[in-house]
């Protein structure tokens, strides 16, 4: 009886006394419906392999990625060379996993610099709106109509095609899409209730962005970031594969396949170029399965 | 009579929406076309700076005894290469207005020239792949969608998972090894026509048609695997609609329902893709004419990288992105033009 009396007491009360039920914070439900979505977690099991296959690439290879034997050129798969030799000797086997450790690396680094500037940016878009707002997106409009490919070439070209320069690019002209989504999700959260709570209660601009709405705003973020490292991987491998990309002597996936331009190796050679294409292939198909699971988890709603 | 009085009373009506809707199209192109001028604009800027991060200029290749350098030092002040950048973007500008795209350093040829005889093939290989696209990605996704989580749904969605998921690249090579350069050679691995044949009219036309198979095909990959996709989820939202309901209460087939009453809609957003397409179109088309050796604008840009013909790239990106430009518009007025439901603002 006492607690209809004071309702304000009681709310308090029954907040403390019951804390949220296990498991029902965002993580916590993402991870419960993407481990029931068999799709997914192949794609996460596949990643989990390969990000170990590259981690211990030199205990498990049998020769080391970059020594050169001219009396083993360009051997068909054997017991001693698994996925035989190329010009130079070189064990393929042990160049596609230490091609992974780059090709994935690529991916990975060129994601976290465009989800920077694409939150970065976002935000600033979508909270403090107006003139600022204005300038960001006629930016974000004239980064989307340039086509990625020929500028990330040209980008390429002038810069001296390198690693570090590959994954520069491919974050340089990949943060629009983020940048829209998070000023998006600003627009509509900044609205809310507990942020106009937030603001009233005189907290920092910065505080309202990181700890009120950033946050909330995760679950597109990580979804879009996911599936972003699946166009990343594929990028590095065109640029790679046209000679623009990761250069020699350093494999990457991408440029192991550009081996097959030459129509001996592309017809009596396949050993050379086919393991690292499926490598690509497998590698984007896992991020790809994995993502649109995270879609899935993440907003039920969205799910057919 | 009720009939007849409820029609005269309607009738304007539609007549008079098609005709304010007709004029709301046309101001919505204008203003969209106004909104394009500053995003192109800013497109050769960016153009402009990444070519101009280039180190050095024509002159810094050339060592030649014979020259004065002074002469060189003049002819660098005459081109205002030695001006400040604001004022070598503008004479840049103010040329390219004029149509001069500047002059190629490696085929010494205006490159307005160079490029108008790559589009050619360049618009064969695109036409063919989206008419490749289409013909196979929308019957797929209707009828995935129209037997979802059949065994054929599920052949669909995984074929669609994996053509998104190919680098365009691979798979052109594995095309041309399985049915170019192996022991099945029935397409031609590379060029736009046979070489030394002067035919014409209609054999010219099976000729070059026998040449797009492959290279079509690498580039649609991706394409038909996301449209399936699109048509898919498309038509699953539309089937779900009342609408769709009612047809069915009325007592109507399946395929009528499906093909007369929900494709329609199912449809609409379709539209979009086929703007939305060209970049991944032009993007892969590098890679793809690469391959195959295609006498393009992709093949164009390839040369020009390796050879660091400068104003050929910059032309060529400014194309790329007026191009990309031009199939959003047309996406969003084809949009507008099918869809009443839209609104402009």
């Amino acid at each position: 009886m006492a607690t209809q009396l004071n309702p304000r007491r009681s709310t308090r009360t029954f907040l403390k006394s019951t804390p949220p039920p296990e498991g029902q914070g965002l993580w916590a439900a993402t991870w419960r419906r993407l481990s029931r979505n068999p799709r997914a977690m192949v794609g996460l099991y596949v990643l989990i392999i390969m990000g170990l296959t590259a981690v211990f690439a030199p205990q498990l290879s049998l020769h080391p990625q970059d020594h050169v034997n001219m009396q083993v050129v360009e051997q068909a798969p054997s017991a001693q060379y698994w996925l035989g030799t190329d010009e130079l000797g070189r064990d393929v086997f042990a160049r596609l996993l230490y091609g992974g450790r780059i090709s994935l690396t690529v991916g990975f680094v060129a994601v976290s610099i465009y989800l920077a500037i694409g939150i970065f940016l976002g935000s600033l878009a979508g909270y403090y709106g107006g003139m600022v707002d204005n300038i960001i997106m006629r930016i974000t409009d004239v980064i989307m109509v340039l086509p990625f490919l020929p500028l990330a070439l040209t980008m390429a070209v002038v810069l001296k095609p390198s690693i570090y320069n590959t994954m520069i690019i491919i974050g340089l002209l990949s943060w629009t899409g983020i940048c829209r989504l998070v000023r998006g999700e600003f627009l509509t959260l900044r609205k809310r209730d507990y942020v106009e709570a937030a603001i009233a209660e005189g907290a920092g601009d910065s505080r309202i962005i990181f700890r009120h709405i950033l946050p909330n705003a995760m679950a597109p973020i990580v979804v879009s970031a996911t599936l972003g490292v699946a166009t990343a991987i594929l990028g590095e491998a065109g640029l790679s594969f046209l000679g623009f990309g990761v250069q020699q002597p350093t494999p990457s996936w991408g440029n192991m396949l550009s081996a097959a331009i030459s129509l001996k190796v592309l017809v009596l050679q396949p050993w050379l170029w086919i393991p690292p294409g499926l490598m690509i292939f497998i590698a984007v198909l896992a991020v790809n399965l994995l993502g649109d699971g995270l879609r899935d988890a993440m907003d039920p709603r969205l799910k057919q | 009579m009720r009939r007849v009085g409820a029609a005269v009373a309607v009738a304007p009506a539609p007549f008079c929406r098609t005709l304010r809707r007709g004029e709301a199209v046309i101001t919505y192109t204008i203003r969209r076309l106004v909104q394009m001028l500053p995003i192109l604009l800013g497109a050769t800027m960016v153009i402009f700076l990444v070519i101009k991060l280039a180190p050095g200029d024509p002159f810094s290749g050339m060592i030649n005894p014979h020259i004065d350098p002074h002469k060189i030092e003049e002819e660098r002040h005459r081109l205002c290469l030695d001006c400040p950048l604001p004022e070598q973007y503008a004479i840049w500008l103010k040329e390219l207005l004029q149509g001069n795209l500047g002059t190629s350093i490696r085929f010494k040829e205006p490159v307005a020239g160079i490029i108008r005889d790559k589009m050619g093939p360049t618009l064969a290989l695109g036409v063919t792949t989206e008419v490749i696209v289409f013909a196979l990605g929308i019957p797929i996704g209707i009828l995935s969608a129209r037997r979802q989580h059949s065994w054929l749904d599920n052949a669909a969605t995984l074929f669609a998972f994996g053509g998104l998921s190919i680098p365009a690249f691979f798979f052109g090579l594995l095309l041309l090894k399985t049915f170019s350069l192996g022991s099945v050679q029935i397409f031609p691995s590379s060029g736009y026509i046979t070489p030394g044949s002067s035919t014409t009219g209609i054999a010219h036309f099976l000729d070059v048609a026998h040449h797009l198979v492959l290279p079509a095909l690498a580039l649609g990959v991706t394409g038909i695997a996301g449209l399936t996709r699109y048509v898919r989820s498309s038509m699953l939202e539309v089937l779900r609609q009342d609408y769709i309901r009612t047809a069915q209460a009325k007592g109507l087939g399946e395929r009528v329902v499906v093909y007369k009453h929900a494709l329609r809609n199912a449809l609409i957003p379709v539209i979009t893709i086929i703007g939305l397409e060209l970049p991944g179109l032009v993007g892969g088309a590098i890679i793809t004419e690469s391959i195959f050796i295609w006498p393009g604008m992709g093949r164009l840009l390839y040369t020009a990288l390796l050879e660091r013909d400068y104003p050929v790239l910059m032309a060529l990106n400014l194309m790329f992105a007026f191009l990309t430009m031009l199939g959003s518009l047309l996406a969003d007025i084809g949009y507008a033009v099918v869809d009443p439901r839209i609104r402009y603002d």
